[in-house]
């Protein structure tokens, strides 16, 4: 497969998994994850590991699993009204990261309204992708948002970067 | 501590005040420091024994730095003592104490303060500049004076003001070889330079000094430190009481060493409501298993396959107590409106290796009954009020600022146990994330509710906020009753009302 061709390929995987979560096809998203998947959002700028310092995401799949789980429940006040949000992708490039994995980067931004309020967030993502069948599966995926580490700090993320 | 082994200081006016207090703590830091001063051999001596009992090279340099000459031999004399020169702190000057209207300003007072505090900065600073390495660093010394004025010691404001600019100039000069010039401001400080004034009015005069100060007291309590605007008052153990007391005990306890330190990071929430919410929540057990159902419900249907479940899971699930168990939970008003609630974490977590790894280095430490005293202390928060949370199982303190009357942050702080296995450090760390991150399933619907609160009532159609439930039995509440809420609120109707 040449290199255009993989290029083409990747971003149609990441433009269907933004699209999975702008959907709330939050199920068929989680799927998208490897079973040893690490979701990772930094607090702090550069941040080098997610053990020694909190984050404003750290996951597991199962942990996951917990949170869209929940945002397909009526009962979470935080999702009551629906978030509603919209994920762009630009600047993405592609490498081969050995074995059957690559590693995509992008730059992301994110737009949520809700409660009468519209917030974006700017970030660079990077997904480490492992090869299957004809598409991929996500590895890892990291966004490092431009503010993440802002004095006044954060509040409420629902739905996933 | 800073590390400063092998670098070499030197310290103008450092026989007493504050210059004394620099060649200490610099020595403590592992530098050796030359002491400069005018004419007080003996005090300069008794700071040079001081770097000398560190085990730190120390040589005094005496000399009138508000002559050129002078000045140009004691930054020499230093240098050659010291072998180099890495740190000029420029300590030194005047402050005429006698409260002379500019007015009334003689030539003679004028230039003496000049000569002392601003002409000798020069004559220092430009002896040492050739000599400091790139990367070196130089602070000077001015005042809160030359920052916003002092009536009737204008000579020493205008000369500490000069200070500031000098500074600003000469750290732009010298950015490109890399050395920080830098300055600092202290203001009252009871050294003998303030004697004078703290004397005055057969002693009352420091007592009118320190009104001016707007934080009234500093105090610790097992190293944390609490300040106070009320400039008298109960002490600080009194204010915390025995019970408040414990939970920062069992915090730093819980650690082998005896020690904890900050680390981590710190997370910071701000949302649009009241303060008072968030401590009415931290002690409000029936909430938990309704505006947590969805978190709760998702942790319900996790399969764990066979293993332990994970302590993030757990504290999640842990919402999810009936409301029978909730209702037999302790809960303790304490005086001055601070409470406490009952730990609602499942046992399960004590029974994983990591936690008998950590037990075992507790009893080498204290034995097994101590260890067991430790370990059952089991509280969730214990909220000091008006503003902190303590919780000692998750080595976890959060704060709260409030910005205005419908905004608040909360600030969280994690702490890493001394002598514990650093997968103790790395469970607190995954816990913060999963409970009392930004994205955090549980809080952020609490954050959510605060602000729909602080909207309703806004709103104005509500003229209480009923915190009645179990009113009739205070004298033994547990559980879901609202007595700790009401015991805030009286607490703040007793501050409001002096």
């Amino acid at each position: 497969m040449g290199e255009l061709e993989i290029w083409h390929r990747v971003q149609a995987f990441l433009f269907h998994e933004a699209r999975l979560l702008d959907e709330r096809r939050f199920g068929e998203w989680l799927e998208l994850y490897a079973p040893d998947a690490e979701y990772w959002v930094p607090y702090a700028w550069e941040q080098k590991d997610p053990k020694e310092h909190v984050s404003l995401f750290y996951e597991t799949v199962t942990l996951l699993r917990m949170r869209v789980d929940r945002l397909e429940n009526e009962l979470s006040p935080l999702d009551a009204p629906k978030s509603r949000v919209n994920h762009f992708l630009s600047n993405l490039t592609v490498e081969d990261a050995g074995g059957s994995e690559l590693v995509a980067r992008a730059y992301l931004l994110y737009c949520e309204y809700r409660r009468e309020e519209q917030r974006w967030f700017a970030g660079r993502a990077t997904w480490r992708l492992r090869a299957e069948g004809k598409s991929y599966r996500i590895a890892e995926k990291r966004v490092d948002l431009l503010n993440a580490d802002q004095d006044s700090g954060h509040l409420r993320f629902a739905i996933p970067f | 501590m800073i590390d400063l082994s092998g670098k070499r200081a030197f310290v103008t006016g450092g026989g007493r005040g504050i210059g004394r207090a620099t060649a200490l703590m610099l020595a403590q830091a592992g530098a050796g420091v030359a002491v400069g001063y005018r004419s007080r051999r003996a005090e300069a001596d008794e700071t040079l024994a001081g770097v000398r009992r560190l085990r730190r090279p120390a040589i005094g340099v005496a000399g009138d730095l508000g002559d050129p000459a002078a000045a140009g031999r004691a930054v020499d004399e230093a240098v050659q003592g010291l072998g180099g020169l890495e740190l000029l702190i420029v300590n030194h000057g005047i402050w005429p104490s006698d409260e002379v209207p500019v007015a009334a300003m003689t030539d003679a007072q004028w230039g003496g303060t000049l000569r002392a505090n601003l002409d000798s900065v020069l004559y220092v600073c430009r002896a040492a500049i050739p000599l400091l390495p790139d990367g070196g660093k130089i602070v000077l010394v001015s005042s809160t004076a030359g920052q916003r004025g002092e009536a009737f010691h204008a000579d020493y404001a205008a000369t500490k003001g000069a200070v500031i600019s000098f500074t600003k100039s000469l750290a732009v000069e010298l950015a490109p070889r890399r050395i920080n010039v830098n300055c600092v401001a202290p203001g009252w400080v009871d050294t003998e330079m303030s004697a004078t004034p703290f004397a005055r009015e057969a002693g009352k005069g420091k007592q009118e000094i320190v009104r001016t100060i707007p934080l009234g007291r500093l105090a610790s309590y097992r190293g944390f430190l609490f300040g106070s605007h009320a400039k008298d008052g109960e002490d600080l153990e009194t204010f915390l009481g025995p019970e408040v007391r414990s939970a920062f005990d069992n915090l730093v306890d819980r650690a082998p060493d005896g020690e904890i330190e900050i680390a981590g990071g710190k997370t910071v929430q701000r949302y649009r409501a009241n303060w008072k919410l968030q401590l009415e929540n931290s002690i409000d057990l029936l909430h938990p298993r309704i505006l947590h159902r969805s978190a709760i419900d998702a942790a319900d249907r996790v399969e764990h396959g066979g293993k332990p479940p994970s302590i993030e899971w757990d504290i999640v699930r842990s919402n999810g107590l009936t409301l029978r168990e909730w209702d037999g939970m302790r809960i303790a008003a304490l005086p001055r409106g601070h409470c406490w609630m009952g730990g609602s974490l499942t046992r399960k977590i004590d029974e994983s290796p990591l936690q008998k790894r950590y037990r075992e280095i507790l009893v080498r430490r204290h034995g097994e009954s101590r260890t067991d005293e430790i370990l059952a202390f089991n509280r969730h928060n214990t909220i000091v009020y008006p503003n902190l949370f303590v919780n000692s199982r998750v080595a976890q303190i959060r704060m709260l600022q409030p910005v205005s009357v419908d905004c608040t942050e909360q600030h969280g702080y994690t702490f890493r146990l001394k002598g514990a296995p650093e997968e103790m450090f790395e469970a607190t760390i995954r816990m913060v994330n999963t409970n009392n991150s930004p994205s955090s399933i549980v809080t952020s619907d609490d954050h959510e509710i605060f602000e729909r609160i602080q909207q309703s009532l806004a709103g104005g159609g509500n003229e209480w906020s009923d915190l009645s439930r179990g009113i009739e039995n205070e004298s033994d509440a547990q559980g879901t009753n609202e007595l700790p809420m009401r015991n805030q609120h009286r607490a703040w109707a007793e501050y409001m009302n002096g």
